[in-house]
């Protein structure tokens, strides 16, 4: 197979491997990123929801407070019960609306872990406030404000209507919450949270490590406000020094605490790597098969077609001897005619219709036997000693009868007539197809013009007729074989449409060229020899 | 039709025969009050000790027994792996067979992170439970916060006065993630004892943190336990769930109202409120035929001879699980003065003493091992000795067969105090001071 068919096959099965591979890559890529954003939002999404959870518990606490707040008896001993009896309830402060504090109370016993109440809030109470230690940027106290003042001033409750809310701080490391509220009497009631219970509940409420595959994909660690692992689920091992995927602070009152995920990063390139290089593969496959069937039907064409012209090539030469047969009989048919038989007689002219046909068709077959021998590359030159112009003459006066009976008149401005090496065979095989041309298509214009020149080691021949003409979109493409220019030109004509493709190779095998020169009206064919002067022996 | 309707008539009236038949025991918590030395001398102020018990009742119907609903909270860090973890999940196995349908049990185990194995459920899945407990392998940190939070948790889904809430740990570490305080840890026991939930704590070898699980056990009113070898756990377990299914009261809250002139001084061994004149203190739960005690330390006024002082009242409110009604109880006490020395050694209740005794003596060796924890050894050796000579000489007279063992045992800690072998020393030593303190029944 030719070279280049081998290129563009190898062509057209890499280019589209290469360009979907690329494509394929950049959608992978695009797709990792979406994936990775996806992975993010998702895994955000998932510490919300727990984020959800650690509010729902503040909500809960809230709503049973706010309702045993309602029954909340007025009375040491029962205040004490009350606080006895709830697990989340640390320890408990009333206020009157005077200001007064009720509980735990003043001048009267109290008991240890009242007292211990008592210092760990000793700087939220009025009298202490100005002394009052708070942690640093925790939302606290300004200096000289009580307890009542801090609660209930504007900001410090959820809203002006509704006097209620969270207060945080910090009693050494530990973190401690006050749930505070307003009842309609314009009594301030403190419910001081029991941390451990809390974080305790919380942990009930969070989720376990579970035992499913999913479980160890990730690990989600909560991280309370001095930094430290208040507790963890999931059974992936975070390595030493590894950064969360993500992380997020709590909603108030724990805004001091994170939520932190760990967890791989999306391996979508894995998965996706795996699903473009099949792809390619499959692609890569599909391509390759497809142009080994088109190498296939291709060189099964070229086979048909080499088959075909080695028929026709068969056919030539099987042809050729009867034909020399025919031509020989016909021109000794019309040597044997009687002088009687007057020149223009009918007996004559049928003969000469003989010999012109079967002239027509040795050149028919020439040319294809040419053709055939071009392709298989064994076409050769066998130069010899001549006149151009007598070669020329020849050949003209063979088509000057049929030439005449279409209305052409030939002129020939010979300018070669120096001995040269040239190959008679060829020139002639040149000159009949550029003259069968004229006859076949510029018969309309009358007249052609053959003009020859020598100079050097070259001789130039122009043939021109005055015919149509060939449009110089065309001009290029006549010589290639089996074309031929539209319907107009070649309507009436008949032909196999490799003579002016032969007529150029065989110029350019005798060191020449054939070509398509200007000319108005009609055509102009420039045929240009390679014909060394031959030497005086020869 | 009428056979069929005969015989269940007839089995009716057996059935009514038995129950009327039933010896007519009183299903009722027994409490007594009373006093160290009922008869004190005249004319001087003194220290007293008041001692307020609590008996559990005689279990009649074990069929009718409250159910239990327990979560085994086990450790499976990294150094509970071999012997220890396959002896834990046997133990577990085992108790889990002597539960019965109606009881609820869970298991959930911890390292770094915590997995409950087997959710709240209800006993009659035993397979399937114990295929659950057979999967625990050892490897791991140790949350143990988190475990008995999760635990809890479980044992919150089924909570119900009438039942016996307990969670169950066994650790052989220190807790690593999360809270990690005996303080904490203690703190964490105390809002689930008020929640009615009980923590039991087993401290397994010799690398657990004796105060953490103490603490944790006593503020929630469980049991402990150090068990030195895997092999005995089953013994244990086998114990802390026959205790779990005899207990006939729960939530026992003690009132004590001291007198005008009774000066509450300390509860000797538990957690309790004091507010002037009112004393508190909280028992979890009681078992059949336990006795559990809270001495309490009094300073009386001088008195005439003669005189009958009322000292203090006493009001106990309980859950009884077998009548499943809350009961109350309450009773007095009083004291006498005397000029003779005799009368008063004579009238000393050697009962009550003899828990005085302890509780001081244990007292002591509290601080004693809080002294030897700073590095004072002979410091705490010392007030040892010093403590066995001043109950001889206190309490001798008055109970002398208790002193004397008090004194023996005393001398017998200071010496343990500079045992090489001190952190098993002090295991056993916490386990012992831990079950006087809670009058723990095994």
């Amino acid at each position: 197979m030719k070279p280049k068919t081998l290129a563009a096959l190898i062509l057209i099965v890499l280019i589209p491997i290469l360009v979907s591979g690329w494509l394929a890559l950049r959608v992978l890529f695009d797709e990792q990123e979406l994936l990775g954003h996806q992975m993010r939002s998702l895994v955000l999404d998932r510490l919300h929801t727990v984020d959800g959870r650690v509010q729902d518990q503040f909500r809960r606490l809230e709503s049973d407070f706010l309702a045993a707040g309602d029954k909340l008896p007025m009375e040491t001993g029962l205040l004490r019960a009350f606080v006895r009896q709830q697990p989340d309830v640390r320890q408990l402060f009333v206020f009157g609306s005077d200001g007064a504090r009720l509980f735990p109370p003043e001048g009267e016993p109290v008991t240890e872990k009242e007292n211990r109440f008592l210092e760990r809030t000793v700087h939220l109470w009025p009298e202490n406030a100005a002394r009052g230690s708070r942690h640093p940027g925790e939302p606290g106290l300004a200096a000289g404000e009580g307890i009542t003042s801090a609660l209930t001033r504007p900001g410090a409750g959820e809203g002006p209507a509704e006097r209620r809310g969270w207060y945080t701080w910090f009693s050494g490391v530990e973190q401690n919450h006050i749930f505070w509220w307003q009842d309609e009497t314009g009594r301030l009631i403190g419910l001081e949270l029991e941390p451990m219970r809390f974080l305790s509940g919380l942990i009930a409420a969070l989720p376990d490590t579970g035992t499913g595959e999913d479980a160890l994909a990730y690990r989600i660690r909560l991280i309370d406000s001095r930094g430290a692992v208040a507790y963890q689920w999931g059974g992936r091992e975070p390595a030493e020094g590894e950064a969360a995927l993500a992380g997020i602070f709590l909603s108030h009152p724990l805004e001091s605490w994170k939520l932190d995920y760990y967890g791989a990063a999306p391996s979508a390139i894995g998965a996706g790597g795996w699903g473009l290089g099949l792809f390619l593969l499959a692609a890569g496959a599909a391509l390759l098969g497809l142009g080994r069937f088109l190498y296939l039907e291709h060189t099964r064409e070229v086979r048909l077609a080499g088959q075909r012209v080695n028929f026709v090539n068969q056919v030539s030469h099987e042809l050729k001897t009867p034909l020399t047969n025919i031509r020989l009989y016909a021109e000794l048919l019309e040597d044997a005619l009687p002088e009687s038989v007057e020149e223009g007689g009918k007996p004559r002219r049928y003969s000469n219709i003989i010999a012109a046909e079967s002239q027509r068709l040795s050149r028919l077959i020439g040319n294809v036997l040419t053709f055939a021998r071009q392709e298989k590359g064994k076409l050769a030159l066998k130069p010899k000693a001549g006149r151009v112009d007598d070669i020329i003459k020849k050949t003209l006066a063979a088509f000057r009868p049929s030439l005449a009976a279409r209305g052409v008149q030939a002129w020939l401005d010979a300018g070669a007539g120096a001995r040269v090496m040239v190959d008679p065979d060829v020139l002639e095989q040149i000159l009949n197809n550029l003259f069968n041309n004229t006859e076949k298509y510029a018969a309309s214009g009358g007249r052609l013009d053959v003009q020859t020149r020598q100079a050097g080691e070259f001789t130039t021949i122009v043939v021109r007729d005055h015919g149509p003409g060939i449009p110089k979109s065309e001009a290029g493409r006549v010589f290639t074989p089996f074309y031929r220019i539209s319907s107009r030109l070649t309507d009436q004509a008949t032909g196999t449409g490799i003579g002016l493709g032969i007529a150029r190779q065989l110029a350019r095998l005798h060191g020449g060229d054939l070509t398509l020169k200007d000319a108005r009206p009609g055509a102009s064919f420039e045929v240009r020899l390679h014909t060394p002067a031959a030497g005086d022996n020869s | 039709m009428n056979t069929m309707r005969s015989i269940s008539q007839f089995i009716g009236a057996v059935v009514l025969a038995a129950v009327a038949g039933a010896p007519a025991q009183a299903r009722e918590v027994r409490l007594d009050v009373a006093l160290g030395t009922p008869v004190v001398e005249a004319g001087k102020s003194q220290r007293a000790f008041l001692r307020v018990a609590l008996t559990g009742f005689e279990i009649d119907r074990p069929s009718e027994r409250p159910p239990v609903n327990a979560a085994i909270v086990l450790d499976k860090s990294g150094s509970m792996s071999g012997e220890k973890i396959q002896r834990a999940r046997e133990a577990a196995i085992m108790a889990l067979d002597s539960l019965s349908e109606g009881d609820y049990v869970s298991v959930v185990t911890y390292d770094g992170t915590v997995r409950v194995v087997v959710p709240a459920t209800e006993v009659s899945r035993r397979y399937w439970i114990a295929d659950a407990i057979r999967t625990i392998n050892a490897g791991g940190s140790t949350a143990l916060f988190a475990g008995v939070s999760k635990g809890a948790g479980e044992v919150r889904k089924y909570l119900a006065h009438q039942r016996v809430n307990r969670v169950i740990l066994l650790s052989d570490g220190l807790a690593n993630v999360g809270p990690s305080t005996p303080g904490e840890l203690g703190r964490l026991g105390s809002t689930l004892g008020t929640e009615g939930i009980s923590v039991t704590t087993i401290g397994l070898g010799l690398g657990y943190n004796e105060d953490l699980m103490t603490q944790l056990a006593g503020y929630s009113d469980g049991n402990h336990a150090f068990v030195e070898r895997p092999g005995d756990l089953a013994r244990i377990f086998e114990n802390e769930f026959q205790t779990a299914k005899n207990v006939v009261a729960k939530d026992l809250d003690i009132v004590i109202h001291c007198e005008r002139g009774i000066r509450p001084i300390r509860v000797l061994g538990r957690e309790s409120d004091i507010a002037g004149q009112t004393v508190r203190a909280r028992m979890n739960q009681l078992s059949s035929r336990q006795e559990k005690f809270v001495v309490l330390e009094v300073e009386i006024p001088a008195g005439d001879e003669g005189q009958n002082q009322k000292l203090a009242s006493v009001d106990v409110s309980y859950a009884n699980l077998y009548t499943k009604k809350s009961a109350r109880l309450n009773n007095s006490v009083s004291v006498q003065y005397t000029r003779s020395e005799k009368e008063v050694k004579e009238k000393a209740n050697k009962a009550v003493m003899s828990s005085s005794i302890k509780q001081m003596a244990n007292e002591m060796s509290k601080d004693a091992v809080r002294l030897r924890d700073q590095g004072r050894v002979e410091e705490a050796q010392e007030l040892l000795k010093e403590g066995a000579k001043n109950i001889e000489q206190e309490f001798g007279a008055y109970a002398p067969a208790p002193a004397e063992e008090m004194k023996m045992e005393l001398r017998q800690d200071a010496d343990e105090l500079d045992d090489a072998n001190w952190n098993k020393k002090r295991k056993s030593l916490r386990e012992k001071q831990y079950k006087l303190d809670n009058q723990q029944q095994y």
